[in-house]
């Protein structure tokens, strides 16, 4: 009877199907791990903690493990830094490896405009020695540079930029680090003594006041932006930026100064807090050197000089001021709309110039505080071996030269005895013949060096390009006469610093697909073939290498002796620099540390010092012809820079437009005849741009914004550096917007 | 020559003194194998203690406490979404959260982010907005579906989609203000936000709340007191959202800031053409031209039954060739038809259902009817009028079927498709498509028409042109409305099909006309007629369904593709 009724049921369909196959698709189950519910069929076997591959926040990410592979992510719970939380890009982190267009094996390219034809290891890698070494022999080993990246570990770097001087005799390389946090490294240099971003994230949630400057912090670093919305202080939150964005729009106090008046804003802060008595003079008395000069040099910044230059009336000024004057615990944090100026260094100066007179640092929610980008941009800062000497030395200093030679137990000739050039003298030094062959690992120029069309006519000009990276389609693979197969984020073990110096740790979970290579291990081989291995026999292992590093940083502010192996900082949660072995005890009880709590700085008389010049103009202010001044930037979260990475997530691709598109002010939308959603022709100098126009009162008149992650906005970018730090200025450039609508296609 | 150049060049490429590329020394070999297989091994398990090998529950619980309720909904209460506007800053990790803790597919996602923006009262405003299903108390998905794959939970509210149960006839899409059943091709049905409610069941958070940074998104108990109270007419739960009183959305949006009607959708002028349900376009127009021909069977036979004694036949057959074509193109339409039996439960309240329901019946009714008139003697031994009964019972049944048709889209509540230019539209196809059957089968038969059907034919031809041209309108308005986006629809992006429309229609009646004047060519110029007239109508069809405007939440700013 039973079995009848079974046997019925099968037969005939119910008339509400509550269950079958496309119902238990979704069937959630837990996860076990103590994650909660997961999809039934990525229900994991085992978990493991990786950081984050792609801003410099370093979020802690779950990584579910099925038969030993990654399946999912969730963001770590009990990570310090990011507690459980993650922006789009590192939810999809993992979706990036499976793409079809990564590089599975060795390309070589015949001939210029041919194809990049597969050749296995063997062959790529004599070719490489061959071609380079010919380069070297007939234009001199200057001949050959290479421009490397924020997005591989520190070991990675280290080993680059020991091989390259060390072993290949390559004297100038420099990393796309030089696009987002140069300047901070220069400031910090000149008026702390080193380069040592003091804060620790904790200090978002225990200031009363914070002030960001040039930062969409909700866009650009959302997990920052959630350490602010912990604050339980009810802070007054001030956004210094010429755009309503969605950070300003989340602020208090928004300040929307005109592009590139920064300088002379801050000085004309710094006067007006000095006149309203808001100075801590006991703390420049003890701990400062360069005050009085200081207090000279801004006399002349009255609050009409600001009104006239930055469009901030003087009552927004006074009241800016008694916001930061009354603050207890007043933190600055600024990003690239300060880092990416023309006269950047002496900017960022200026803030810490404010932070330093208002004794505004070393106490909790204080801090002058550069916020940086890419996920190691503090690892390349101390130890990839370009301008500064592997960990935080001087390549100048003889003494640091043969601590770094016995260390690593090398002939201490091989080292040389001045920095690199920096990204832009590169550039020109192709354009100027003086280099011949570029070795581009993990960055793509072709589409973010500004002023692009001139960054591709050098890649053209080159005698030999190769290029290592874990896609064959980059803008810049496409000049390359070779490609190195690099393995990605999670697919090779290594360790990177963020933004609050925290050593973070990156694990194999993943497999390279084909034959690519983790870039440690191709620079194995490549030491192997070029004929170097004994200066780097004991480079073996990522992990030996963060043994020797942290024995290079003995000594230096940001010692980390006391970090022994990768397991000590998987277990510990990251471990921030310095950290010395006394320091470890205590890493238990507080995760996070700051700078600068003794008053010590690092210059040799310990005090810090007050930076600042005259500010200078633009390099190419505005005129009758290209009137309007063009912003690029960052422009959602769920884009990662060039894109290479973002753009393989069917899920991240929803989350922003396909196109290029502008934002513009209604009003001179108005006067130029554009409507919304039309297509406009963006014009400047250097080239010309179609894009749609998004009209929106967020942008200011006059003014155009272009996110940074569509190629063509470095077309119309301007090249003008900071002259300390050589930071491009992305910032600011003058066009002319015209509609396009009669000329677009349909 | 280039050949030889080449093969010149290489010898040179090589340096004499470094290895030969084709036979590497076999260290190197070695240590190329070696680090491969060191590539490939997988030993992060292994070296890494394993933190929570034993740990039970949700460690994330601590972070979504606050935000969900300490107990179940009790009568007259469901739970809701809840989202703080100021804490939702854009940073869309809520959007591929639900994606990856829900295992969907590629890019799929039930939750969204647009945004709005504008000045309100002076200061510059842009709003991020998440939302996800608003679990409606009276939702429109639920009360479409044909085949009652919906259910709105009683215990909780939530508003649960059946996958199995689902024909993939993606009118929930169609009803749904807020665009939240997303198709899925693969499967073949929609999907939906299910609140995650078996994570609710066992005291989890749904994914978007467990995973907002700031916190934005809660989950609360609201009642119904308070829903209705929220969706009295004229209010919407954002600016820029659907007017509440149609589905009675839970979800309520705070904000500290004024957000008001000034401040308008990112993506408000952004014109890309909806879906454009080829197979419907189809299925519509031919119906309605089938219905239509027996329509004007009906009509001219009341004037002059002796005119249409021979022409009923063949119109009747054409009839049933035309509209079987179109009922089988609507079956194509489905994602999962092996559920379609299921049709007759939405009847109550679905417009589909009963459209469905309603052609079914009418088929038959036209192939009797024809049989009827068509083998008289087959059938002597049955009553005359029956045959007449049954003319009438086919032209009611398909004329039920258009005005179900009419209101399967009326119901949607969106503008372009409201009743008049609808039913402009249908009508307007049946008409005109019916009395040019005629008028085709006249030709043919008599190589004359009548007036009777030529009179028809114009008045048909009237209401299509007097509808479709009142939708092009509002392109030239001032002001912006749905209506002047879906003109600047047709005539932008759509602007080729548009033409051709217009052409189509032009070529038609210039062929009618001929053929009236050259009878010996008739059939010829006939048939081009009768065929760009219902190529022309297929073309008015598409643009039917693409100029809509999806009704939606607000939008991110959407660039189309350009290069």
């Amino acid at each position: 009877m039973a079995t009848k009724q079974v046997t019925l049921k099968k037969l005939i369909p119910p008339i509400r199907q509550w269950e079958g196959p496309k119902t238990q698709r979704l069937v959630r189950t837990p996860g076990d791990f103590g994650l909660g519910q997961v999809p039934v069929e990525m229900k994991p076997d085992a978990t493991t903690n990786v950081i984050c591959g792609f801003c410099s926040t370093g979020c802690g990410l779950n990584i579910h493990m099925k038969d030993g592979q990654a399946v999912s992510l969730t963001p770590t719970t009990d990570y310090p830094v990011n507690m459980g939380m993650a922006c789009p890009k590192g939810w999809e982190a993992l979706t990036p490896l499976q793409a079809n267009d990564r590089a599975t094996t060795p390309m070589i390219r015949e001939q210029r405009g041919g194809k990049l034809v597969a050749t296995d290891w063997h062959n790529a890698l004599t070719e490489f020695t061959t071609r380079f070494k010919r380069v070297q022999k007939e234009h001199g080993k200057e001949s050959v540079a290479f421009i490397s990246t924020g997005q591989i570990v520190t070991e990675e770097m280290a080993y680059l930029g020991a091989l390259a001087k060390f072993g290949m005799g390559i004297k100038h390389g420099d990393g796309n680090t030089r696009q987002c946090m140069a300047t901070a490294v220069v400031a910090y240099k000149q008026s702390f003594g080193f380069d040592a971003p003091p804060y620790t994230y904790q200090d978002f949630e225990e200031s009363d006041v914070i002030v960001l400057v040039g930062s969409n912090l909700c866009i650009a670093h959302p997990i920052m932006w959630q350490r602010v919305e912990r604050n339980q202080n009810n802070p007054e939150i001030i956004v210094i930026d010429p755009r309503k964005t969605e950070t300003a729009v989340a602020a208090t106090q928004h300040y929307p100064i005109t592009p590139k008046s920064d300088l002379v804003f801050f000085y004309g802060l710094a006067k007006i807090l000095l006149e309203k008595n808001y100075v801590d003079e006991a703390f420049l008395e003890a701990h400062c050197e360069g005050y009085q000069e200081f207090y000279e040099h801004i006399q002349k910044f009255t609050l009409d000089e600001v009104e006239q230059c930055s469009g901030i009336t003087p009552e927004q000024m006074e009241y800016l001021a008694e916001t930061i004057g009354n603050g207890q615990r007043v933190s600055f944090w600024w990003t690239m709309g300060i880092n990416q100026g023309h006269e950047a260094v002496r900017t960022a100066q200026a803030i810490i110039n404010i932070a330093l007179m208002t004794g505004n640092i070393g106490r909790p929610g204080t801090g002058a505080n550069s916020i940086t980008g890419q996920c190691n941009a503090m690892g390349s800062r101390l130890f990839s071996n370009t301008t500064g000497l592997l960990g935080g030395h001087d390549f100048a200093n003889a003494q640091d030269r043969e601590k770094v030679a016995d260390i690593l137990d090398i002939d201490v000739s091989l080292i040389p005895d001045a920095p690199s050039m920096a990204y832009d003298q590169i550039v020109n030094g192709i354009h100027d013949g003086k280099i011949k062959g570029l070795w581009v690992i993990a960055t793509n120029g072709a589409h973010s060096w500004i002023h692009q069309d001139r960054y591709k006519e050098a890649m053209e000009k080159l005698d030999y390009l190769v290029v290592q990276d874990m896609y064959t389609t980059t803008e810049t693979v496409e000049y390359a006469d070779l490609l190195l197969p690099a393995a990605g984020w999670a697919e090779k073990d290594g360790t990177f610093i963020n933004s609050e110096r925290r050593v973070g740790l990156v694990k194999k979970v993943a497999k390279a697909p084909g034959d690519a290579l983790s870039d440690f291990n191709i620079f194995r081989l490549i030491t192997d073939y070029w004929g170097c291995r004994d200066a780097f026999a004991s480079w073996t292992s990522p992990e030996k290498v963060f043994q020797l590093l942290t024995k290079l940083s003995e000594g230096q502010p940001c010692d980390i002796s006391g970090i022994k192996n990768y397991q000590q900082i998987d277990a510990q949660g990251g471990i921030q620099w310095p950290c010395l072995p006394q320091d470890v005890a205590g890493l238990n009880k507080d995760n996070q540390r700051r700078l600068f709590g003794d008053g010590r700085f690092y210059h040799t008389n310990q005090r810090a010092k007050f930076i600042f010049a005259d500010p200078q103009q633009v390099a190419e202010p505005t005129d009758k012809d290209f009137s309007m001044i063009l912003l690029t930037g960052r422009g959602s979260s769920a884009q990662w820079h060039t894109q290479t990475r973002t753009k393989k997530s069917a899920v991240l691709r929803k989350l922003y437009p396909q196109s290029i598109y502008v934002e513009i002010h209604p009003d001179d939308a108005d006067d130029l005849g554009i409507k919304p959603n039309d297509l406009v022709l963006v014009k400047s100098r250097r080239a010309g741009v179609t894009a749609t126009a998004l009209v929106t009162p967020t942008v200011q008149r006059g003014q155009l914004f272009m996110p940074m992650h569509y190629a063509k906005a470095n077309q119309l970018t301007m090249g003008s550096f900071d002259p300390y730090s050589r930071q491009p200025s992305y910032k600011f450039c003058a066009v002319a917007v015209m509609s396009a609508v009669n000329t677009s296609p349909s | 020559m280039s050949l030889t150049g080449s093969s010149l060049l290489e010898p040179e490429g090589v340096d004499q003194s470094s290895p030969q590329s084709s036979v590497p020394p076999l260290e190197q070999v070695n240590l190329i194998d070696q680090m491969l297989k060191e590539q490939g091994q997988m030993s992060a398990v292994e070296r890494f203690s394993q933190k929570h090998t034993s740990t039970q529950g949700h460690m994330q619980r601590s972070y979504y406490e606050d935000l969900i309720p300490i107990r179940k909904p009790s009568t007259g209460e469901q739970y809701a979404f809840e989202v703080d506007l100021d804490k939702c800053t854009g940073c869309k990790a809520c959007v591929v959260a639900c994606h990856s803790l829900n295992g969907l597919h590629e890019n799929e996602s039930w939750r969204d982010i647009g945004s709005i923006r504008g000045v309100s009262d002076g200061v510059v405003e842009q709003q991020t907005v998440t939302s996800a299903c608003h679990h409606c108390a009276d939702p429109a998905c639920l009360n479409g579906c044909p085949v009652g794959a919906y259910e709105k939970e009683t215990d909780t509210g939530i508003v649960r989609h059946l996958d199995d149960q689902c024909i993939g006839c993606q009118y929930c899409s169609l009803k749904c203000p807020y665009d939240v059943p997303k198709y899925d091709k693969a499967l073949g049905i929609v999907r939906k936000c299910d609140m995650c409610h078996e994570r609710l069941a066992e005291g989890e958070a749904p994914a978007c709340v467990q995973a907002c940074p700031n916190g934005a998104i809660k989950i609360t108990l609201t009642d119904t007191a308070t829903v209705n109270a929220a969706a009295k007419p004229g209010r919407s739960i954002l600016p820029g959202a659907f007017r509440s009183d149609y589905t009675k959305p839970t979800t309520t949006f705070r904000s500290s800031r004024k957000l008001t009607d000034s401040m308008k959708a990112s993506d408000e002028h952004e014109l890309t053409p909806a879906h454009a349900h080829t197979p419907l376009v189809w299925m519509l127009t031919l119906t309605q031209v089938a219905v239509g021909i027996s329509l004007a069977d009906l009509l001219v036979s009341t004037v002059s039954a002796a005119w249409m004694q021979t022409l009923k036949v063949p119109l009747s057959i054409a009839a049933i060739v035309i509209g079987n074509i179109g009922l089988i193109a609507s079956f194509l339409h489905l994602g999962s038809p092996k559920g379609a039996w299921r049709i007759f439960l939405g009847l109550k309240k679905s417009w589909l259902s009963r459209e469905i329901v309603m052609f079914s019946a009418w088929m038959p009714a036209l192939m009797t009817y024809t049989a009827l008139t068509g083998f008289p003697q087959l059938f002597e031994w049955l009553p005359d009028e029956l045959t007449a009964t049954a003319l009438w019972a086919t032209v009611l049944l398909g004329l039920l079927s258009v005005y179900c048709s009419i209101m399967v889209y009326v119901d949607t509540q969106r503008a372009f498709w409201s009743i008049n230019k609808t039913a402009g539209r249908f009508v307007g196809t049946m008409i005109l498509g019916g009395f040019a059957g005629l008028l085709l089968t006249e030709m043919v038969v008599y190589g004359a028409v009548s007036m009777v059907a030529l009179g028809g034919f114009i008045l048909g031809a009237l209401i299509k042109v007097v509808t479709e041209v009142s939708l092009l309108l509002p392109a030239r308005s001032d002001t912006w409305s749905f209506a002047k986006k879906s003109a600047l629809l047709q005539l932008r992006p759509l602007g080729q099909v548009l033409k051709l429309r217009w052409i189509l229609l032009g070529i038609a009646m210039i062929a009618g006309i001929l053929a009236l004047f050259m009878p010996s060519a008739g059939f010829l110029l006939g048939s081009i007629a009768f065929l760009a007239l219902l190529a022309g109508e297929w073309m008015e069809r598409s643009l039917f369904f693409q100029a809509v405007v999806t009704l939606k939440m607000p939008g991110e700013i959407a660039a189309p593709t350009h290069d």
